[in-house]
């Protein structure tokens, strides 16, 4: 507060101005990318091979691309299938974060600290992505969501973070609760949650991106392509686009809809949009919960 | 007698084991199985079961493969130029919005340099293609307003991991300069007014208390960050990465993913995976002494 102020009482500087300009160029750098991808997929069939990278208001704009997209079952499929796997992901997530988080904040129990290290070692070591593959083959659940949901239920750094959070909650607010006759889940649902809320939020959001971004387990795991997330999808488009091996679904798709006459380079972009739109939305809060949630735990930790 | 306490501590303190039940049984076996499961690199895998232990022999075969020393080096190299060109870069952003004034605007460079972290690999390749397309993607569009020709940059030999360390930048390089904003805000204000008084500049103190204050952090920073140089960024890589570049691109996770996956050889995959997990560990736990003597002073 005291530096603020002392900052806020001199004049602009030469300094500062060119500082500023260097940050404004930083974030166009970082803006314009997306400014051009849209303004490609907002562009018309005709002019669409003639956008340039420079350009960033769509030549003949027009909505084909998304229309095509988005009327698409297998988009439609695949859209479902991610936005399931990150709600039931997400949620398996936050329960054992948080009975976990919780467990270690609060309680001082015989092999606590066996315990926390039980919870490193696998940070330390990755035995690789066979290992991994195997056991979910053993499982018997390759092409199951379950292969998905399951793998990646809990990241230690997350419950951490919320162990931290979950310790700067005054001690009495839980002894108040107890002496009204509440358990554990109780007080978890009574009094850690709400009172740390900027943080449970914080890091649900974490868990939520990470989960809409996964590509390789649903890769891997889910052979069956109508089981798909829209991240899957998007590899398709991108990274084996220029292979012009589409699986199946898509170039059947495509033709039906007389969307071989539309450009490719529109579809791809538009894709790009659609998976990212999510995100966006979920951003802002991301942004108002990350520093009063986190920010303040980690220090404690 | 020692027993029966820890059999009555336990017993008064069961609510919580019951609380990590979940989490116990998910790292049992979604974590230790396959640490276990690392046994296959010494065994040769049949489908139907019964294998046949075989000892070493996957790693002799290992030793003796070209590939996987290109796939070595390839990782160094990569990591290596990751962590000369993309270190510096976060430490620069943090100490240039530390010097904004505005908070409004601060606020907007924040909330624009941290959104590329949150999106996934796959995402951030397309955009990468988009950009660098030989074609009319922006930066050759740039490269071309300056009199160049244009370069086919995703499938250039000579400039793949040049599009590595800046994707990589462009994407991660703002949401690491947090943990130097972070070190920025534990900086005594006291010191600035003092130089201040003295009539520094405001140049000379970031020269001179900024820079300086944040050594401790950076050089932590530094030496987590070769405790992951086996990691050169497997999402990144596998996700870039074309027939053209495969030379100079390939990496361990990237060879083994292909050896596993795709040619199927599961034994020999988890041989490549354990020889980088081993080496990952003993990086990681070095690294983190190191760090941590570091935070306490005992090294200084």
């Amino acid at each position: 507060m005291v530096r603020e102020k002392i900052m806020e009482n001199k004049k602009y500087t030469l300094y500062g101005t060119v500082n500023a300009i260097l940050l404004l160029f930083v974030t166009i750098t970082t803006l314009y990318p997306f400014l051009n991808l849209l303004a490609i997929s907002l562009t018309g069939i005709k002019q669409i091979s003639f956008m340039s990278g420079m350009e960033i208001i769509p030549r003949d704009p027009t909505w084909e691309y998304y229309r095509v997209l988005l009327q698409a079952p297998f988009v439609q499929k695949a859209f479902l299938n991610s936005v399931m796997i990150t709600g039931v992901g997400t949620f398996i997530n936050m329960v054992l974060t948080i009975l976990t988080a919780y467990a270690l904040a609060r309680g001082s129990f015989w092999g606590k600290r066996f315990f926390t290290i039980f919870l490193i070692i696998p940070m330390l070591f990755n035995p690789g992505v066979i290992p991994n593959y195997m056991l979910i083959r053993n499982l018997g659940l390759i092409d199951s969501y379950w292969s998905v949901i399951l793998s990646g239920s809990i990241n230690v750094y997350y419950t951490m973070l919320l162990r931290n959070v979950f310790i700067g909650v005054p001690n009495s607010l839980f002894e108040a609760a107890q002496i009204d006759g509440a358990g554990h889940l109780k007080m978890i649902w009574k009094v850690a949650i709400p009172l740390a809320k900027p943080g449970v939020v914080t890091i649900t959001l974490f868990y939520a991106i990470s989960r809409w971004n996964d590509y390789f387990r649903p890769m891997i795991y889910l052979t069956d392509p109508g089981k798909w997330p829209l991240q899957v999808l998007l590899r398709q488009f991108i990274v084996d686009a220029d292979k012009a091996s589409l699986f199946g679904p898509l170039q059947s798709v495509l033709y039906s809809q007389g969307a071989t006459a539309l450009p490719f380079r529109g579809l791809q972009s538009a894709i790009i949009i659609i998976t990212v739109v999510p995100i966006l939305l979920l951003y802002p809060f991301l942004l108002r919960f990350f520093t009063s949630g986190l920010v303040s735990g980690a220090e404690k930790g | 007698m020692r027993w029966a306490r820890i059999r009555k501590e336990i017993y008064r303190s069961r609510a919580y084991y019951f609380l990590l039940i979940p989490a116990l049984v998910y790292f049992v076996i979604f974590h230790y199985v396959p640490i276990w499961g690392v046994s296959l690199a010494f065994q040769r895998y049949r489908i139907f079961g019964g294998n046949q232990w075989v000892g070493f022999q996957y790693f002799e075969e290992l030793f003796r493969a070209p590939a996987f020393y290109r796939a070595l080096s390839n990782t160094f190299i990569i990591s290596g130029m990751k962590v000369l060109f993309f270190f510096p870069v976060p430490v620069i952003l943090a100490v240039m919005m530390n010097e904004v004034r505005s908070k409004r605007y601060k606020r907007y460079v924040r909330s624009v340099i941290y959104l590329p972290h949150f999106l996934s690999w796959v995402v951030i390749t397309g955009i990468f293609i988009t950009i660098l397309s030989p074609v009319n993607g922006l930066v050759n569009e740039i490269v071309k307003v300056f009199g160049g020709q244009p370069i086919a940059f995703m499938t250039s030999s000579d400039h793949f991991r040049g599009v590595l360390v800046g994707s990589e930048i462009w994407r991660s390089a703002g949401w690491d300069s947090i943990l130097y904003t972070a070190a920025l805000m534990n900086i005594n204000p006291q010191l600035y007014e003092a130089a201040r008084i003295d009539g520094a500049s405001r140049w000379q103190q970031t020269l001179r208390i900024t820079i300086p204050e944040l050594m401790r952090t950076m050089v932590t920073v530094f030496i987590l960050n070769i405790g992951f140089f086996m990691n050169a960024g497997f999402d990144q890589v596998f996700n870039m990465m074309n027939d053209s570049v495969i030379s100079v691109a390939d990496i361990i996770d990237t060879y083994a993913y292909r050896i596993g996956l795709i040619q199927m050889n599961f034994s020999y995959a988890t041989s490549i995976g354990l020889f980088q997990g081993i080496i990952g560990l003993i990086l990681i736990l070095v690294t983190n002494k190191i760090a941590r003597k570091l935070e306490s002073g005992s090294l200084w």
